[in-house]
Protein backbone atom coordinates (compact mmCIF):
# COMPACT_ATOMS: atom_id res chain seq x y z
CA UNK A 1 0.00 0.00 0.00
CA UNK A 2 1.46 2.91 -1.01
CA UNK A 3 1.92 5.60 2.27
CA UNK A 4 2.66 8.74 0.26
CA UNK A 5 -1.52 8.63 -0.70
CA UNK A 6 -2.69 10.02 2.92
CA UNK A 7 0.25 12.94 2.90
CA UNK A 8 -1.10 16.46 1.20
CA UNK A 9 1.02 16.58 -1.32
CA UNK A 10 -0.50 13.82 -2.67
CA UNK A 11 -3.90 15.46 -3.23
CA UNK A 12 -2.88 17.24 -6.50
CA UNK A 13 -2.43 13.84 -8.17
CA UNK A 14 -5.22 12.28 -6.87
CA UNK A 15 -7.14 15.29 -8.30
CA UNK A 16 -4.92 14.99 -11.77
CA UNK A 17 -7.17 11.58 -12.04
CA UNK A 18 -10.16 13.30 -12.86
CA UNK A 19 -10.88 15.00 -16.34
CA UNK A 20 -10.63 18.62 -15.48
CA UNK A 21 -8.52 17.84 -12.47
CA UNK A 22 -5.27 19.41 -13.72
CA UNK A 23 -6.62 22.06 -14.63
CA UNK A 24 -5.96 25.44 -11.36
CA UNK A 25 -8.91 25.85 -9.61
CA UNK A 26 -8.40 29.79 -10.31
CA UNK A 27 -8.44 28.94 -13.63
CA UNK A 28 -12.07 26.56 -13.54
CA UNK A 29 -13.60 29.54 -11.65
CA UNK A 30 -12.51 32.22 -14.42
CA UNK A 31 -13.62 29.74 -16.92
CA UNK A 32 -17.54 29.62 -15.38
CA UNK A 33 -17.43 33.13 -14.50
CA UNK A 34 -16.69 33.61 -18.22
CA UNK A 35 -19.59 31.24 -19.74
CA UNK A 36 -22.05 32.39 -16.91
CA UNK A 37 -21.01 36.11 -18.15
CA UNK A 38 -21.76 34.71 -22.26
CA UNK A 39 -24.85 33.13 -21.17
CA UNK A 40 -25.99 36.45 -19.55
CA UNK A 41 -24.69 38.63 -22.39
CA UNK A 42 -26.39 36.84 -24.85
CA UNK A 43 -29.15 38.94 -26.57
CA UNK A 44 -29.21 37.79 -30.15
CA UNK A 45 -30.96 33.95 -31.05
CA UNK A 46 -27.54 33.21 -32.48
CA UNK A 47 -25.25 34.83 -29.97
CA UNK A 48 -27.47 33.06 -27.18
CA UNK A 49 -27.19 29.70 -29.48
CA UNK A 50 -23.66 29.96 -28.90
CA UNK A 51 -23.33 30.45 -25.80
CA UNK A 52 -25.54 27.35 -24.89
CA UNK A 53 -23.43 24.72 -26.93
CA UNK A 54 -21.19 24.10 -24.11
CA UNK A 55 -23.89 24.47 -20.65
CA UNK A 56 -25.54 21.64 -22.99
CA UNK A 57 -23.06 19.26 -23.35
CA UNK A 58 -22.11 19.91 -19.99
CA UNK A 59 -25.37 19.01 -18.92
CA UNK A 60 -25.80 15.65 -19.64
CA UNK A 61 -22.05 15.00 -17.69
CA UNK A 62 -23.63 16.11 -14.44
CA UNK A 63 -24.09 14.27 -11.01
CA UNK A 64 -27.43 13.56 -9.72
CA UNK A 65 -27.39 15.25 -6.68
CA UNK A 66 -26.27 18.51 -9.31
CA UNK A 67 -29.68 17.24 -11.19
CA UNK A 68 -32.02 17.27 -8.11
CA UNK A 69 -30.61 20.46 -7.24
CA UNK A 70 -31.81 22.38 -10.41
CA UNK A 71 -34.97 20.68 -10.48
CA UNK A 72 -35.17 22.35 -6.94
CA UNK A 73 -34.43 25.82 -8.79
CA UNK A 74 -36.42 24.99 -11.73
CA UNK A 75 -39.71 24.43 -8.98
CA UNK A 76 -38.47 27.98 -7.38
CA UNK A 77 -38.59 29.38 -11.00
CA UNK A 78 -41.92 28.46 -11.43
CA UNK A 79 -43.33 31.39 -9.37
CA UNK A 80 -41.15 33.69 -11.62
CA UNK A 81 -42.36 32.38 -14.26
CA UNK A 82 -46.07 32.93 -13.54
CA UNK A 83 -45.19 36.78 -12.28
CA UNK A 84 -43.75 37.48 -15.72
CA UNK A 85 -46.22 36.25 -17.87
CA UNK A 86 -49.49 37.74 -15.54
CA UNK A 87 -47.79 40.76 -15.49
CA UNK A 88 -45.37 42.12 -18.87
CA UNK A 89 -47.98 43.93 -20.75
CA UNK A 90 -48.17 41.36 -23.64
CA UNK A 91 -48.73 37.81 -22.93
CA UNK A 92 -46.10 37.49 -25.65
CA UNK A 93 -43.70 39.00 -24.60
CA UNK A 94 -43.90 37.61 -20.87
CA UNK A 95 -43.78 34.12 -22.68
CA UNK A 96 -40.88 34.84 -24.16
CA UNK A 97 -39.07 36.45 -21.20
CA UNK A 98 -40.03 33.47 -19.49
CA UNK A 99 -38.78 31.05 -21.57
CA UNK A 100 -35.63 33.12 -21.80
CA UNK A 101 -35.39 33.64 -18.36
CA UNK A 102 -35.73 29.51 -18.26
CA UNK A 103 -32.94 28.48 -20.03
CA UNK A 104 -30.89 31.31 -18.61
CA UNK A 105 -31.37 29.86 -15.20
CA UNK A 106 -30.69 26.33 -16.25
CA UNK A 107 -27.65 27.03 -18.38
CA UNK A 108 -25.95 29.36 -15.51
CA UNK A 109 -26.56 26.70 -13.12
CA UNK A 110 -25.42 24.07 -14.91
CA UNK A 111 -22.09 25.47 -15.36
CA UNK A 112 -21.53 26.50 -11.77
CA UNK A 113 -22.43 23.19 -11.24
CA UNK A 114 -20.12 21.74 -13.06
CA UNK A 115 -17.16 24.00 -11.57
CA UNK A 116 -18.43 22.76 -7.76
CA UNK A 117 -18.35 19.40 -9.36
CA UNK A 118 -14.87 19.58 -10.22
CA UNK A 119 -13.37 21.99 -7.95
CA UNK A 120 -14.10 20.59 -5.02
CA UNK A 121 -13.81 22.76 -1.11
CA UNK A 122 -13.36 25.99 -2.06
CA UNK A 123 -12.79 27.90 0.98
CA UNK A 124 -8.62 26.33 1.50
CA UNK A 125 -7.80 27.82 -2.06
CA UNK A 126 -5.40 30.79 -1.64
CA UNK A 127 -7.25 33.25 -3.83
CA UNK A 128 -10.38 33.51 -1.25
CA UNK A 129 -9.25 36.05 1.25
CA UNK A 130 -8.51 35.12 4.69
CA UNK A 131 -11.21 37.22 6.46
CA UNK A 132 -13.71 35.44 4.45
CA UNK A 133 -12.25 32.16 4.80
CA UNK A 134 -12.88 32.49 8.39
CA UNK A 135 -16.17 34.17 7.93
CA UNK A 136 -17.88 31.37 6.19
CA UNK A 137 -16.22 28.76 8.56
CA UNK A 138 -17.46 30.56 11.60
CA UNK A 139 -20.64 31.38 10.24
CA UNK A 140 -21.35 27.65 9.12
CA UNK A 141 -20.88 26.56 12.88
CA UNK A 142 -22.57 29.91 14.26
CA UNK A 143 -25.86 28.32 11.98
CA UNK A 144 -25.92 25.59 14.36
CA UNK A 145 -24.49 26.87 18.04
CA UNK A 146 -27.37 29.65 17.37
CA UNK A 147 -30.13 27.01 16.57
CA UNK A 148 -29.40 25.02 20.11
CA UNK A 149 -29.68 28.44 22.01
CA UNK A 150 -32.80 29.12 20.25
CA UNK A 151 -34.43 25.57 20.50
CA UNK A 152 -33.55 25.72 24.75
CA UNK A 153 -35.12 29.31 24.09
CA UNK A 154 -37.96 28.41 22.45
CA UNK A 155 -38.52 25.34 24.78
CA UNK A 156 -38.24 27.50 27.79
CA UNK A 157 -40.77 29.67 26.13
CA UNK A 158 -43.34 27.47 25.22
CA UNK A 159 -43.26 26.19 28.88
CA UNK A 160 -44.26 29.15 30.34
CA UNK A 161 -46.75 30.64 28.06
CA UNK A 162 -48.15 28.43 25.13
CA UNK A 163 -50.50 30.37 23.35
CA UNK A 164 -48.90 34.08 22.40
CA UNK A 165 -50.41 36.26 20.09
CA UNK A 166 -50.35 39.39 18.31
CA UNK A 167 -47.76 42.30 19.64
CA UNK A 168 -46.57 39.94 22.38
CA UNK A 169 -45.48 37.12 20.33
CA UNK A 170 -43.47 39.29 18.07
CA UNK A 171 -42.17 40.84 21.58
CA UNK A 172 -40.82 37.62 22.63
CA UNK A 173 -39.79 36.31 19.40
CA UNK A 174 -37.30 39.20 18.97
CA UNK A 175 -36.00 38.85 23.32
CA UNK A 176 -35.26 35.17 21.97
CA UNK A 177 -33.68 35.86 18.57
CA UNK A 178 -31.60 39.01 20.91
CA UNK A 179 -30.52 36.89 23.50
CA UNK A 180 -29.42 33.39 21.47
CA UNK A 181 -27.14 35.76 19.39
CA UNK A 182 -25.38 36.82 22.90
CA UNK A 183 -25.19 33.57 24.24
CA UNK A 184 -24.15 32.39 20.95
CA UNK A 185 -21.66 34.54 21.07
CA UNK A 186 -19.77 33.28 24.08
CA UNK A 187 -19.81 29.94 22.44
CA UNK A 188 -18.05 31.37 19.36
CA UNK A 189 -15.29 33.45 20.98
CA UNK A 190 -14.76 29.69 22.64
CA UNK A 191 -14.82 28.34 19.56
CA UNK A 192 -12.28 30.52 17.54
CA UNK A 193 -9.86 30.20 20.48
CA UNK A 194 -10.12 26.25 19.93
CA UNK A 195 -9.75 26.84 16.53
CA UNK A 196 -6.30 29.01 16.76
CA UNK A 197 -4.81 26.48 19.17
CA UNK A 198 -5.25 23.73 16.87
CA UNK A 199 -2.89 25.95 14.62
CA UNK A 200 -5.18 28.64 13.84
CA UNK A 201 -6.16 29.39 9.99
CA UNK A 202 -2.48 29.80 8.70
CA UNK A 203 -2.57 26.20 7.83
CA UNK A 204 -5.41 25.44 5.84
CA UNK A 205 -4.08 26.67 2.35
CA UNK A 206 -1.18 23.44 2.13
CA UNK A 207 -3.92 21.69 1.68
CA UNK A 208 -4.67 22.55 -2.05
CA UNK A 209 -1.48 23.67 -3.60
CA UNK A 210 -2.37 25.90 -6.22
CA UNK A 211 -0.13 25.67 -9.50
CA UNK A 212 -0.80 28.32 -12.15
CA UNK A 213 0.49 26.38 -15.80
CA UNK A 214 0.72 27.13 -19.44
CA UNK A 215 -2.14 25.49 -20.13
CA UNK A 216 -4.34 27.37 -17.61
CA UNK A 217 -3.90 30.51 -19.24
CA UNK A 218 -4.27 29.36 -22.40
CA UNK A 219 -7.75 28.03 -21.73
CA UNK A 220 -8.55 31.20 -19.83
CA UNK A 221 -7.65 33.66 -22.86
CA UNK A 222 -10.05 31.11 -24.87
CA UNK A 223 -12.45 31.92 -22.54
CA UNK A 224 -12.24 34.98 -22.26
CA UNK A 225 -12.16 35.76 -26.55
CA UNK A 226 -14.95 33.45 -26.33
CA UNK A 227 -17.04 36.01 -24.04
CA UNK A 228 -16.31 38.85 -26.16
CA UNK A 229 -17.70 36.94 -29.53
CA UNK A 230 -20.99 36.65 -27.92
CA UNK A 231 -21.13 40.00 -26.71
CA UNK A 232 -20.11 41.51 -30.46
CA UNK A 233 -22.44 38.60 -31.94
CA UNK B 1 -35.97 39.96 -1.92
CA UNK B 2 -33.62 37.35 -3.64
CA UNK B 3 -33.48 37.91 -7.36
CA UNK B 4 -33.35 34.90 -9.03
CA UNK B 5 -30.20 33.76 -11.50
CA UNK B 6 -30.90 34.65 -15.53
CA UNK B 7 -33.21 37.53 -14.68
CA UNK B 8 -30.78 40.72 -14.79
CA UNK B 9 -28.83 41.74 -17.46
CA UNK B 10 -25.00 42.10 -18.10
CA UNK B 11 -25.34 45.42 -17.35
CA UNK B 12 -27.61 45.42 -13.76
CA UNK B 13 -25.08 41.98 -13.11
CA UNK B 14 -21.99 44.14 -13.28
CA UNK B 15 -23.46 47.14 -11.40
CA UNK B 16 -24.23 44.54 -8.54
CA UNK B 17 -20.77 43.34 -8.48
CA UNK B 18 -18.98 46.90 -8.48
CA UNK B 19 -20.99 48.20 -6.02
CA UNK B 20 -20.89 44.87 -3.78
CA UNK B 21 -17.21 44.68 -4.30
CA UNK B 22 -16.68 48.19 -2.88
CA UNK B 23 -18.76 47.51 0.10
CA UNK B 24 -17.10 44.25 0.84
CA UNK B 25 -13.71 45.49 0.71
CA UNK B 26 -14.60 48.44 3.14
CA UNK B 27 -16.30 46.27 5.21
CA UNK B 28 -13.18 43.64 5.74
CA UNK B 29 -11.21 46.73 6.10
CA UNK B 30 -13.13 47.83 8.92
CA UNK B 31 -14.04 44.49 10.33
CA UNK B 32 -11.38 44.32 13.21
CA UNK B 33 -10.17 40.81 13.88
CA UNK B 34 -11.84 40.66 17.36
CA UNK B 35 -15.02 41.30 15.80
CA UNK B 36 -15.46 38.51 13.32
CA UNK B 37 -17.15 36.29 15.50
CA UNK B 38 -19.94 38.69 16.07
CA UNK B 39 -19.99 39.61 12.53
CA UNK B 40 -20.25 35.89 11.77
CA UNK B 41 -22.79 35.49 14.58
CA UNK B 42 -24.99 37.70 12.70
CA UNK B 43 -24.79 36.46 9.65
CA UNK B 44 -25.70 33.26 10.85
CA UNK B 45 -28.73 34.75 12.52
CA UNK B 46 -29.89 36.19 8.65
CA UNK B 47 -29.35 33.08 7.49
CA UNK B 48 -31.20 31.50 10.26
CA UNK B 49 -33.95 33.92 9.95
CA UNK B 50 -34.74 32.83 6.52
CA UNK B 51 -35.92 29.91 7.79
CA UNK B 52 -38.40 31.29 9.69
CA UNK B 53 -41.65 31.86 7.88
CA UNK B 54 -44.11 34.47 8.68
CA UNK B 55 -47.89 33.98 7.82
CA UNK B 56 -49.30 37.21 6.30
CA UNK B 57 -52.90 36.77 4.92
CA UNK B 58 -53.42 33.56 2.33
CA UNK B 59 -49.45 33.94 2.15
CA UNK B 60 -46.32 33.64 4.36
CA UNK B 61 -42.85 35.13 3.95
CA UNK B 62 -39.69 35.23 5.77
CA UNK B 63 -37.33 37.69 7.79
CA UNK B 64 -34.24 39.20 7.25
CA UNK B 65 -33.09 41.66 9.97
CA UNK B 66 -31.66 43.97 7.87
CA UNK B 67 -31.79 46.80 10.09
CA UNK B 68 -30.64 44.73 13.72
CA UNK B 69 -27.78 43.73 11.22
CA UNK B 70 -26.71 47.53 9.96
CA UNK B 71 -26.86 48.57 13.33
CA UNK B 72 -24.71 45.87 15.04
CA UNK B 73 -22.41 45.73 11.93
CA UNK B 74 -22.45 49.12 10.52
CA UNK B 75 -20.10 48.32 7.28
CA UNK B 76 -19.38 45.16 8.55
CA UNK B 77 -23.21 43.92 7.08
CA UNK B 78 -21.43 43.64 3.69
CA UNK B 79 -19.23 40.70 4.08
CA UNK B 80 -21.87 39.81 6.66
CA UNK B 81 -24.56 39.27 4.16
CA UNK B 82 -21.87 38.11 1.16
CA UNK B 83 -21.41 35.08 2.94
CA UNK B 84 -24.85 34.61 3.97
CA UNK B 85 -26.08 34.77 0.62
CA UNK B 86 -23.38 32.23 -0.39
CA UNK B 87 -25.11 29.45 1.93
CA UNK B 88 -28.34 30.65 0.73
CA UNK B 89 -27.80 30.01 -2.77
CA UNK B 90 -25.74 26.56 -2.05
CA UNK B 91 -28.27 24.96 0.79
CA UNK B 92 -31.31 26.82 -0.13
CA UNK B 93 -30.95 27.88 -3.87
CA UNK B 94 -32.19 31.38 -3.14
CA UNK B 95 -30.42 33.74 -5.13
CA UNK B 96 -27.48 32.77 -7.06
CA UNK B 97 -23.92 32.97 -7.74
CA UNK B 98 -24.03 35.44 -10.81
CA UNK B 99 -26.36 37.58 -8.85
CA UNK B 100 -24.48 37.10 -5.49
CA UNK B 101 -23.56 40.52 -5.78
CA UNK B 102 -26.48 42.29 -7.08
CA UNK B 103 -28.48 40.42 -4.01
CA UNK B 104 -25.24 41.58 -1.18
CA UNK B 105 -25.79 44.98 -2.65
CA UNK B 106 -29.68 44.64 -2.28
CA UNK B 107 -29.59 43.93 1.23
CA UNK B 108 -26.43 45.29 2.72
CA UNK B 109 -27.08 48.66 1.53
CA UNK B 110 -30.42 48.60 3.28
CA UNK B 111 -29.07 47.64 6.85
CA UNK B 112 -26.39 49.94 6.20
CA UNK B 113 -28.31 53.08 5.14
CA UNK B 114 -30.89 52.08 8.55
CA UNK B 115 -27.45 52.44 10.51
CA UNK B 116 -26.08 55.52 8.65
CA UNK B 117 -29.55 57.51 9.26
CA UNK B 118 -30.93 56.12 12.53
CA UNK B 119 -27.97 55.29 14.02
CA UNK B 120 -26.82 58.27 15.82
CA UNK B 121 -30.56 58.73 16.79
CA UNK B 122 -31.21 55.40 18.55
CA UNK B 123 -27.90 56.30 20.49
CA UNK B 124 -28.94 59.59 21.50
CA UNK B 125 -32.31 58.39 22.59
CA UNK B 126 -32.78 58.60 26.15
CA UNK B 127 -36.51 56.64 26.60
CA UNK B 128 -37.66 53.44 25.75
CA UNK B 129 -40.36 54.89 23.79
CA UNK B 130 -38.06 56.78 21.64
CA UNK B 131 -35.78 54.04 20.85
CA UNK B 132 -38.59 51.64 19.93
CA UNK B 133 -39.96 54.13 17.41
CA UNK B 134 -36.46 55.10 16.01
CA UNK B 135 -35.57 51.45 15.67
CA UNK B 136 -39.12 50.35 14.38
CA UNK B 137 -38.78 53.52 11.35
CA UNK B 138 -35.45 51.67 10.86
CA UNK B 139 -37.08 48.15 10.61
CA UNK B 140 -39.71 49.27 8.08
CA UNK B 141 -37.44 51.74 6.21
CA UNK B 142 -34.35 48.81 5.21
CA UNK B 143 -37.40 46.66 3.94
CA UNK B 144 -39.09 48.82 2.29
CA UNK B 145 -35.31 50.59 0.86
CA UNK B 146 -34.53 46.54 -0.11
CA UNK B 147 -37.46 46.01 -2.13
CA UNK B 148 -37.19 49.29 -3.68
CA UNK B 149 -33.88 48.72 -4.91
CA UNK B 150 -34.91 45.26 -6.39
CA UNK B 151 -37.38 47.21 -8.68
CA UNK B 152 -34.74 48.92 -9.29
CA UNK B 153 -32.34 46.53 -10.61
CA UNK B 154 -35.34 44.56 -12.46
CA UNK B 155 -35.94 47.61 -14.26
CA UNK B 156 -32.33 48.45 -15.24
CA UNK B 157 -32.24 44.86 -16.72
CA UNK B 158 -36.05 45.24 -18.54
CA UNK B 159 -38.58 47.82 -18.87
CA UNK B 160 -41.07 45.64 -18.69
CA UNK B 161 -40.38 44.35 -15.32
CA UNK B 162 -41.63 47.27 -13.94
CA UNK B 163 -45.03 46.31 -12.84
CA UNK B 164 -43.35 43.03 -11.61
CA UNK B 165 -41.59 45.76 -9.35
CA UNK B 166 -44.76 47.79 -8.30
CA UNK B 167 -45.77 44.68 -6.86
CA UNK B 168 -43.21 42.91 -5.23
CA UNK B 169 -42.90 46.77 -3.07
CA UNK B 170 -46.35 46.53 -2.47
CA UNK B 171 -46.05 42.69 -1.32
CA UNK B 172 -42.99 43.97 1.37
CA UNK B 173 -45.59 46.39 3.12
CA UNK B 174 -46.28 44.20 5.63
CA UNK B 175 -42.96 42.18 6.16
CA UNK B 176 -41.72 46.38 6.90
CA UNK B 177 -44.11 46.39 9.78
CA UNK B 178 -43.43 42.79 10.93
CA UNK B 179 -40.14 43.51 10.65
CA UNK B 180 -39.84 47.27 12.35
CA UNK B 181 -41.50 45.75 15.24
CA UNK B 182 -39.20 42.50 15.88
CA UNK B 183 -36.50 45.83 15.35
CA UNK B 184 -37.71 48.15 17.68
CA UNK B 185 -38.16 45.04 20.93
CA UNK B 186 -34.74 44.14 19.88
CA UNK B 187 -32.81 47.35 19.76
CA UNK B 188 -34.33 48.06 22.63
CA UNK B 189 -33.73 45.40 24.47
CA UNK B 190 -30.17 45.15 22.85
CA UNK B 191 -29.57 48.71 24.44
CA UNK B 192 -30.54 48.40 28.03
CA UNK B 193 -29.27 44.55 28.40
CA UNK B 194 -25.48 45.31 25.85
CA UNK B 195 -25.09 47.99 24.31
CA UNK B 196 -21.33 47.65 23.25
CA UNK B 197 -22.63 45.06 21.05
CA UNK B 198 -24.18 47.74 18.77
CA UNK B 199 -22.23 49.78 16.53
CA UNK B 200 -24.00 52.74 17.19
CA UNK B 201 -22.95 52.61 20.98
Amino acid sequence: MNENIFTIHALPKLNAKYSLGDLDVRAKFAIAICYAISIAIAKTPGAFFLASVLPVALAFTLSNSSIRTLAKINLLNLFMIATMILTFPDFHKGFKAALILTLRLNFTCVVFAKFFETANYIPDAKFVPEKIRVLLILTIRGIFVIQDCLHSSILSVRMRARNLHGVLKWKVFAYVIASSILRSEARSEKMLLAIKMRGGFAGFEQVRELNWKFSDSVICVLSGIYVTGIFLA
Amino acid sequence: MHISEGVLSGGALLTGWACSGVGIAVGLKKTEPEKIVRTALISSAFFLASLVNVKVGASSTHLAFLAPMGLALGWGIFPAVFTALILQAFLLQFGGLLVLGANTFIMSSAGLAAYLLFGKIISRAKNRVMIFTFAFIAGAFAVILGAFLVGVFLTMSERNFLTTAKIILLAHIPLAIIEGVVTGFMITWLRKISPEFLEIS
